[in-house]
């Protein structure tokens, strides 16, 4: 263990993660622009070229923009080691998402070989290079807690959805294989738990009992979650046999409900009752990890509703419901929490005269909360509004998609207050020294 | 858990607790239980504090001729806290209450990853390291025994 860690002097700088939570939302609105003008066809099918580039805006552009920032922020204190060159590492891999994804994303629009070709070129090498460090790193640590162990399945889940992913893509660069079904789903299946849940499992353990003072999670359900899930997929995966295959899709889905419920039933026993957004976001994901574990496994076994497309529904409830809720509850804290940090790095450190104090704006005042509550009304409006827009299509589209629009927007705007009020107080800070 | 891990953390979980129902008097703007109870949190964290700083920040020095390591940056966030636990002192005292929930979260925040650090980095490295000289801080921290009792 490296004690180096410790030291706030070696955590990554300010901008190292927040470029990356401030370009989340911006795909965000880019996904929210896309379904307004698509006007709901690409609702009805998750196989559309519309709805694969809605996907990809949200879980590589939100979802994994995020969660990759997040993690440059967490690696040192979890694995107590050093992250060499963050700062340079993630301007180069936030470029390379940022571009990389909006290849991807117009690839399917436009369904031109050259933009997948391209996509493939930005995204895969830089996504695998950096599961492989985290994965590489981790293991060289030795003995670590069940978030670091988790963050390692989750970067193999990350590889595993990539290559799936970024075969795929080649396929269509090259023209050499049409959309092949069976790799959509293990692709998704790895994405969705390989590396989104996964990784919400291992945060969740060390985040909501601490953060939100809830108890702890009971026992080792939470602990040994994210080997069983691994264990799922890899099983699904690697043994074709049907039965199997629905096995494993019956048991992660139990599996999910059962996180669900528990993690429900912690956040009620917070024992700081006052309004927390993260909490309420939290709240949240898991309410809509419920159906959306629940459809998945209906979908599986062919069931059907009014004609909507069950594995779509699915994953709208998994990734804009679930995962979208709980990242931009958790940008709620990390945000104003860094942007203090990042203030009170010259005192923390010892390195202003003795005596000498400046002020620093409290986490309440980076960002209020009166305007976050507003933005998460418009977020649950926007999900609600989603899920009936795959049932109703026509106006209920058009509202869903100014619904998700405006939200991100307000996050955006949220985010960019705390980095305004960054910037207005580091400059006065750096005087005072 | 070893003894060092097992009476530190202790401590920590009862200092939040403390915490816990002074933020809820003050969101119940019941400022004289407020006061009561921050005079009793100020009271518990300094203490600890300084169970750290004079008992076992020195010993694990000693030990381990760490002086400029881990101890060092943990000095450094203790007077951070220190400021935000008097800032939190002055809001309840003004009766303000925004500035004291305010700074009440960024306190907490703050603390909760200090403790973390502690914790799962340096508690344990002082419970494998410091093993043969626990009767001494027990000298040093009043309450700590080195069975763990
Ligand atoms: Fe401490
Ligand atoms: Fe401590």
């Amino acid at each position: 263990m490296n004690l180096g860690a410790l030291s706030l002097e070696n955590a990554p700088g300010f901008w190292t993660p927040v470029r990356f939570f401030l370009t989340a939302p911006v795909f965000g609105m880019l996904a929210a622009g896309l379904i307004f003008v698509d006007g709901g066809q690409l609702l009805q099918s998750r196989w559309l070229p519309g709805s694969l580039a809605v996907a990809h805006a949200f879980t590589l552009g939100y979802i994994a923009m995020a969660m990759l920032g997040a993690l440059f922020q967490m690696l040192p204190v979890l694995m107590g080691a050093v992250f060499p060159q963050a700062a340079r590492a993630a301007m180069i891999v936030h470029l390379l998402m940022t571009l990389g994804t909006l290849c991807l994303v117009f690839a399917f629009l436009v369904q031109r070989p050259l933009l997948f070709a391209a996509a493939v070129v930005l995204l895969a090498p830089v996504l695998i290079l950096f599961g492989a460090g985290v994965l590489v790193a981790i293991f060289r640590t030795g003995k670590v807690s069940t978030t670091a162990r988790a963050v390692q399945l989750a970067a193999l889940g990350l590889i595993v959805t990539v290559m799936l992913g970024g075969y795929m893509a080649l396929g269509h660069a090259f023209g050499t294989a049409p959309i092949n079904n069976v790799l959509t789903n293990y692709h998704a299946a790895w994405g969705v738990i390989g590396w989104i849940l996964i990784l919400a499992v291992g945060v969740s353990e060390q985040v909501i009992p601490m953060f939100l003072t809830t108890p702890p999670y009971p026992g080792l359900f939470n602990k040994r979650l994210a080997y069983l899930l691994m264990l799922l997929l890899v099983a699904g995966s690697l043994l074709p046999l049907r039965g199997l295959e629905l096995a494993a899709v019956v048991l992660a889905g139990c599996l999910m409900l059962a996180y669900a419920v528990v993690t429900l039933q912690l956040l009620g026993k917070r024992r700081r009752k006052r309004f927390d957004i993260t909490n309420a976001y939290w709240q949240v994901g898991m309410l809509c990890l419920v159906p959306g574990a629940g459809t998945n496994v209906y979908s599986y076994f062919g069931g059907a509703m009014g004609g909507a497309d069950l594995a779509l529904l699915s994953g709208l409830l998994l990734l804009v419901g679930f995962a979208v809720s709980i990242i931009n509850g958790m940008l709620y804290k990390i945000v104003p929490f860094l942007v203090w940090l990042n203030l009170r790095m010259p005192a923390v450190m010892g390195k202003l005269k003795p005596g000498t104090r400046y002020y620093t704006p409290n986490i309440h005042e980076v960002i209020n909360v009166r305007p976050m509550q507003v933005q998460l009304m418009f977020h649950v409006a926007g999900l609600l509004l989603l899920v009936a827009a795959v049932f109703f299509q026509g106006l209920t589209v058009y509202a869903a998609a100014t619904a998700v629009l405006v939200s991100n927007l307000l996050l955006l705007l949220n985010l960019a207050h705390a980095v305004r009020l960054y910037r207005k107080y580091s400059s006065r800070a750096i005087a005072v020294r | 858990m070893a003894a060092i891990s097992e009476f530190f953390s202790t401590q920590h979980r009862a200092c939040d607790r403390v915490f816990e129902k002074m933020e809820e008097a003050v969101s119940r703007d019941d400022w004289p239980q407020a006061e009561s109870l921050y005079k009793e949190l100020s009271r518990d964290t300094l203490q600890h504090f300084s169970n750290e700083e004079e008992g076992l920040f020195p010993l694990f020095e000693e030990t381990t001729g760490m002086q400029a390591g881990p101890t060092q940056v943990m000095r450094g966030e203790h007077v951070e806290l220190r400021e935000l636990l008097q800032r939190i002192g002055d809001a309840v005292q003004a009766r303000d209450r925004d500035e004291a929930l305010g700074t009440a979260e960024t306190f907490f925040l703050f603390l909760q990853q200090h403790n973390v650090k502690e914790e799962q980095v340096l508690y344990p490295m002082a419970d494998q390291v410091l093993q043969g000289v626990l009767p001494e801080l027990s000298d040093k921290v009043p309450g700590f025994t080195p069975s763990g009792e």
